[in-house]
């Protein structure tokens, strides 16, 4: 129980009258990349805003690193360590690239490591070294991403979820996209992942759930679940 | 030089008018709250320091304490009035914004206006008219426009230069990704309230250095500092900056030559025509 790092048990989140998310359960332990498969509308972006505190769960309970977060700010959650990387990526775009990033370190227990952390993004983007002094909307898509990624970083978070990071990728930018993943991973950052490109997640996955309607119908090492027949029809195409 | 002694009125008058719409366009661009009652909260400032004045106090004292005082003043209102409307979103928020604000500058309005019918504020410099290189500058004009600018460049360095004023920024610019770097945006929403009220006041002060605030004049600050913020494109601070200063240049020419009542008709064309040729404000700036 101890390495686990988020706990969602039981998690009911409703639009109006509309069940979006239906008894979830699901768990990330230290260390590792999870994957969340599943259809358009399946409830996967639900369920990440749901952790991060922008949506509030109907029933259940969500723990991160032991303590419960469900009702939270979305703000205090980012305090507690979570860094979310919404797919609107939601930068400031009239701020420099270096000003989005020191916004990622406004907590104060990030901005003390500020300087190391600014290091280690501009390792891992060195685009963004280049770019700092340039405004965040005047950046491509891509360069965006590494930006919503690269502030989410800033903020010292000890689970970073990320949703559809690969989306609006030129195709040729993906493998290092998933390299980096791994990189921060291996930094000791746990990794809760939503994404389209199934095959390339796969590859840096530990354990994959696979949500459908709103339910967890499948979950499992990502071994097993590449090979299980559903999951080769349905999301790999074979 | 009768055009230079023009430009120098309205460009301090002007500068005033830059002070109350940053206060709309930073309250707006924070919270979506068009503050109807903008203008009241100058008339409170003057009263403040009137009545501080009356008692013997200190001018100077007399007035940051009015200052501080009406800061505190919008807190209260921001906190005790505004936080149903923040539950909201979209338009029933704007919508309840207005309704809730424009009820408050009408109750506050009737009440100054009861309460205190005869109150003239004005500071009087005891210093004559400057004449330099032939021109004749008021220092009473030239005071209002220097403590509006250090006031302005203040808040732009606040903004510009601390934490607390980048994440006043961020919030104004995209409130969930403020949320997700721990910005508060509640508790940036009461300071920039209590900002905005007292930038307002200090506003009052300084119009009574170059003409009398009386109680009735709220509603027609609020309506100036409304337009000063859409000329100015509504979420930009240094639109509104720039769109004060043009309109009280332009204030200042037509009241010199086409009278007061005139003077309003021009101010407006002059208004519309900036908002025709350029409706993102007048810089032009996109957010």
């Amino acid at each position: 129980m101890s390495d686990e790092v988020l706990s969602v048990k039981n998690v009911y989140v409703s639009y109006g009258d509309f069940l979006v998310l239906k008894d979830i359960s699901l768990e990330v332990k230290e260390g590792e990349i999870v994957l969340i498969l599943g259809a358009n509308g399946a409830g996967k972006t639900t369920l990440l805003k749901t952790i991060a505190g922008l949506l509030r769960p109907i029933k259940g309970e969500i723990r991160f690193l032991g303590k419960r977060i469900d009702g939270l700010h979305p703000y205090e959650i980012v305090k507690m360590g979570i860094g979310y990387v919404p797919a609107e990526r939601d930068l400031f775009p009239l701020m420099s690239v270096m000003e989005n990033l020191e916004m990622g370190a406004y907590i104060a227990r990030a901005r003390k490591q500020k300087e190391e952390r600014l290091r280690f993004v501009f390792e891992l983007f060195p685009v963004l070294k280049e770019r700092k002094d340039q405004l965040a909307s005047t950046l491509s898509g891509g360069e965006q991403q590494m930006l919503a990624i690269a502030r989410a970083l800033m903020t010292s978070p000890k689970l970073l979820m990320l949703d559809e990071p690969s989306f609006g990728l030129a195709p040729k930018l993906l493998p290092k996209l998933f390299k980096t993943i791994k990189q921060i991973n291996l930094e000791g950052t746990a990794v809760l992942i939503v994404e389209q490109n199934v095959r390339q997640t796969l590859s840096i996955a530990d354990r994959v759930y696979v949500l459908e309607n709103g339910s967890i119908i499948l979950e499992g090492p990502s071994d097993r679940i590449r090979n299980d027949p559903l999951v080769r029809k349905a999301y790999l195409g074979i | 030089m009768l055009v230079i002694e023009l430009l120098l009125d309205g460009i301090s008058f002007g500068l005033m008018l830059s002070l109350l719409g940053v206060g709309i366009t930073l309250i707006f661009g924070l919270g979506e709250i068009l503050n109807l009652a903008h203008g009241e909260f100058v008339v409170i400032c003057t009263i403040l320091a009137l009545i501080f004045m009356s008692g013997g106090m200190d001018v100077f004292l007399s007035i940051v304490l009015s200052l501080v005082i009406t800061g505190l003043i919008g807190v209260a209102f921001e906190r005790l009035l505004l936080f149903p409307v923040y539950r909201e979103r979209g338009e029933v928020r704007i919508l309840m914004g207005i309704f809730m604000t424009y009820g408050l500058s009408l109750a506050i309005h009737s009440y100054l206006v009861n309460t205190f019918p005869k109150v003239h504020f004005s500071v009087r410099l005891p210093y004559r008219e400057l004449i330099i290189g032939g021109l004749s500058v008021r220092p009473s004009t030239l005071l209002a426009a220097i403590i509006a600018t250090s006031a302005l460049i203040l808040l732009g360095l606040f903004l510009k230069r601390t934490y607390v004023g980048k994440a006043v920024r961020t919030v104004a610019q995209n409130e969930v990704g403020a949320q997700l770097c721990g910005v508060n945006p509640a508790n940036l929403r009461t300071l920039i309230f209590a900002l905005g009220t007292a930038m307002a006041g200090l506003a009052g002060i300084l119009y009574g250095l170059i003409a009398t605030v009386t109680a009735t004049l709220g509603l027609d600050f609020t309506t100036f500092a409304i337009i000063v913020a859409i000329a100015g494109g509504v979420r930009s601070v240094y639109g509104a900056i720039v769109s004060g200063i043009i309109l009280g240049i332009v204030h200042a020419f037509s009241s010199f030559f086409f009278g007061a009542s005139l003077s309003l008709v021009i101010f407006l064309i002059a208004v519309i025509l900036i908002v025709l040729a350029r409706p993102e404000g007048v810089l032009g700036e996109k957010s």
